[in-house]
């Protein structure tokens, strides 16, 4: 195999997925030319829909770029949630006190499983699921099975809010891509963090501290589901019970389908972006399009499958084992 | 694999029945009723399905990968069950096998993912789960199910005194927990499943292996579907939603405690959480308390896994593995 022939071959596994899920996207639009599915309105709502699972996505991409995997927002943004909604109605405290303490709340829980993980060595999928159980019990203590709606004007306008004819939230979600990607592509701790997850004894044998470099992968995957837990209930008018445990799902597969590109194999933030924007754009198009219900999971896992079964091809001989 | 000696009851086994004593006594002094009869055999008989799943689920770890579509499969062949039952009008005996044989052969796609495209039986199944969640909704068009005489006799009919639910349970579980634990193609699972690539130099066909654990555990997904079906004589379209973070549970705080793979370890879990899912019901109190105490009890658990087994009963060393 010459070398032009091998770089051909890496610029194909990088960039076909992305281009096949565009083309996947334009061909909806293509057979069904009657519906306006890529008009900037749209694209403007999708990125509205898209933000708060890609704050969750770009999270849970922390902790898995450092090897681990990350399921507590399934019930700790509920309960984030459900603080926020009860901070901004009932003691009517502006956006960014309440903020301020849901961001507090979402560090610490993930720092005590930055602890656990690291520390005591238990795996991250376990601790996780055990604080999102945890998170789930005391979401339903705050708001007992019912829909705390959020009252607040000052709150509820920022959902509306547009920058230059895009959502705020659309914005925000955008920005933290960019400064996640440039942390995790251009600076010393991403590139720690990437070796830590590719192999964790390498790294400490480089002399790079893997347990404080993963404790502040958990803290900033904690920040974003704090941040993503205050738009959540913004986003649908109150804190709805089990609100997280609808984004556990997505935002695995958003991280899954992210691997499918751009490094072949590895969670990466560029991907990332992407998958949790094709998860999204397929339930919007499903709407529009007045498919029925079932198509969106449907497509949804199937494009999954495929995706990762083509980036896969060239190790299909390796069985991929999961330790628990 | 670590040599042990021979004894009716392994410590683990002894502070665990101590433990589930001690929650008895608990539960009965603040709330007497708890001792009766009748509420310890409910606290049997919801355990026992519960147990057959964390089984399927505990083949699928032992064997290195991990099965995020189990509950749902399970609940897929409940709804597919009802569905050729009703809709097909199949006869029961003939809606039953084709229920479990539905869970065989979502078994063997999940194992053919695994083993011929080499792709992590996390995404697999996490894809499965997205697959399913469509198909059920396509197939059933959100309907709800009755189960018939027949399929409901094969639960509710008692022996003797012994109700059918517990004896057909307990005969998979020992069925199950024979060829695991005991066979020497049992023992092949694990041992694929703790080490692949010692097993492949041993001449073991690791491929094969790890397919047939998750046809295996498929095909018990689909009999604890048909036996859900009976039990809980409806099938409607989320059911099974909930079985995927219990089974978990069970499996994982079962291999913290007993080690690796144990079917006695499993059941006793089982009625452990049952017995405390029983108890704050009864108190009570708010049904959020399950969770909570069920993420507690998951990191209690995973502590004692590591400290105490550790420190006091260390004669066999550090046995528990619970690393990632």
């Amino acid at each position: 195999m010459n070398g032009a022939h091998a770089k051909h071959n890496v610029l194909i596994s990088k960039y076909a997925m992305p281009l096949c899920l565009l083309a996947f996207v334009l061909l909806l639009q293509i057979l069904n030319p009657g519906v306006s599915l890529l008009v900037p309105d749209n694209l403007n709502t999708i990125l509205l829909q898209a933000s708060v699972l890609g704050l969750i996505s770009l999270g849970l991409s922390f902790v898995m770029i450092s090897g681990e995997t990350d399921i507590s927002f399934a019930g700790t943004l509920g309960m984030m949630g459900a603080v926020f909604t009860m901070l901004t109605t009932y003691l009517q405290m502006n956006y960014f006190a309440a903020l301020a303490i849901v961001i507090l709340i979402g560090i610490s829980i993930s720092l005590a499983m930055a602890v656990f993980v690291t520390k005591c060595g238990f795996s991250g999928f376990i601790v996780s699921i055990a604080f999102m159980f945890i998170g789930l019990g005391i979401e339903r203590g705050f708001n007992e099975g019912v829909t705390i709606w959020l009252k607040n004007d000052s709150v509820q306008a920022l959902g509306r809010t547009t920058i230059g004819g895009v959502y705020m939230f659309g914005w925000i979600m955008i920005l933290l891509f960019i400064i996640a990607f440039i942390i995790i592509r251009q600076t010393k701790y991403g590139f720690d963090l990437r070796i830590i997850g590719e192999n964790r004894n390498a790294g400490i044998e480089a002399g790079i501290k893997a347990d404080r470099i993963k404790v502040i992968a958990f803290v900033t995957a904690g920040l974003m589901y704090a941040l993503s837990a205050t738009m959540e209930p913004i986003r649908y008018g109150g804190s709805i019970m089990g609100a997280g445990q609808n984004y556990m799902l997505p935002a695995l597969a958003a991280c899954f389908l992210g691997s499918t590109m751009f490094t072949p194999g590895h969670v990466n933030v560029l991907g990332t972006f992407i998958g949790a924007f094709f998860m999204i754009i397929i339930s919007n198009f499903m709407q529009l399009l007045n498919m029925d219900y079932y198509f969106t999971p449907l497509v949804q896992g199937i494009v999954l499958l495929i995706a990762v079964t083509i980036s896969m091809w060239k190790s299909r001989n390796v069985i991929k084992q999961v330790k628990v | 694999m670590k040599k042990q000696t021979k004894r009716i009851i392994s410590p683990q086994t002894l502070s665990f029945i101590i433990m589930m004593a001690a929650c008895l006594i608990v539960f009965t002094i603040l709330k007497p009723s708890y001792i009766q009869p009748d509420n310890l055999y409910t606290i049997l008989m919801n355990s026992m399905l519960p147990a057959v799943l964390a089984l399927s689920m505990g083949i699928v770890i032992a064997a290195g990968g991990f099965d995020l579509s189990i509950g749902h499969m399970a609940g897929f062949s409940a709804l597919m069950c009802g569905f050729f039952l009703r809709d097909i009008g199949t006869g029961s005996r003939m809606a039953m096998l084709i229920a479990v044989m539905l869970g065989i052969i979502l078994g063997i796609l999940n194992g053919l993912m695994v083993t011929k495209l080499g792709i992590s039986s996390f995404i697999v199944t996490l894809g499965m789960q997205f697959v399913l969640t469509g198909v059920r909704q396509w197939i059933s068009g959100g309907d709800s199910y009755r189960a018939s005489k027949t399929i409901k006799a094969l639960t509710q009919s008692k022996v003797g005194s012994v109700p059918m639910l517990i004896i057909v349970s307990l005969l998979i579980i020992i069925i199950v927990g024979f060829i695991i634990q005991k066979t020497s193609f049992g023992r092949k699972i694990q041992f694929v499943g703790s080490n692949i690539t010692a097993s492949e130099y041993l001449g073991i066909p690791v491929r094969r292996y790890t397919f047939i654990a998750f046809v295996l555990s498929g095909g018990i997904a689909g009999i604890v579907g048909v036996l859900q079906f009976s039990k809980l004589t409806s099938a409607t379209i989320n059911i099974g939603d909930g079985w995927l973070f219990n089974s978990m549970t069970i499996a994982v705080f079962s291999s913290v405690i007993f080690g690796k793979f144990k079917a006695h370890g499993i059941v006793l879990v089982s009625i452990l959480i049952t017995m405390i899912t029983v108890g704050i019901n009864m108190l009570g109190v708010s049904a959020s308390w399950t969770n909570l105490m069920l993420g507690i009890i998951l990191i209690v658990s995973l502590l004692c896994g590591k400290y105490i087994d550790f420190g006091k009963l260390g004669k066999k060393g550090k046995g528990v593995e619970n690393g990632c």
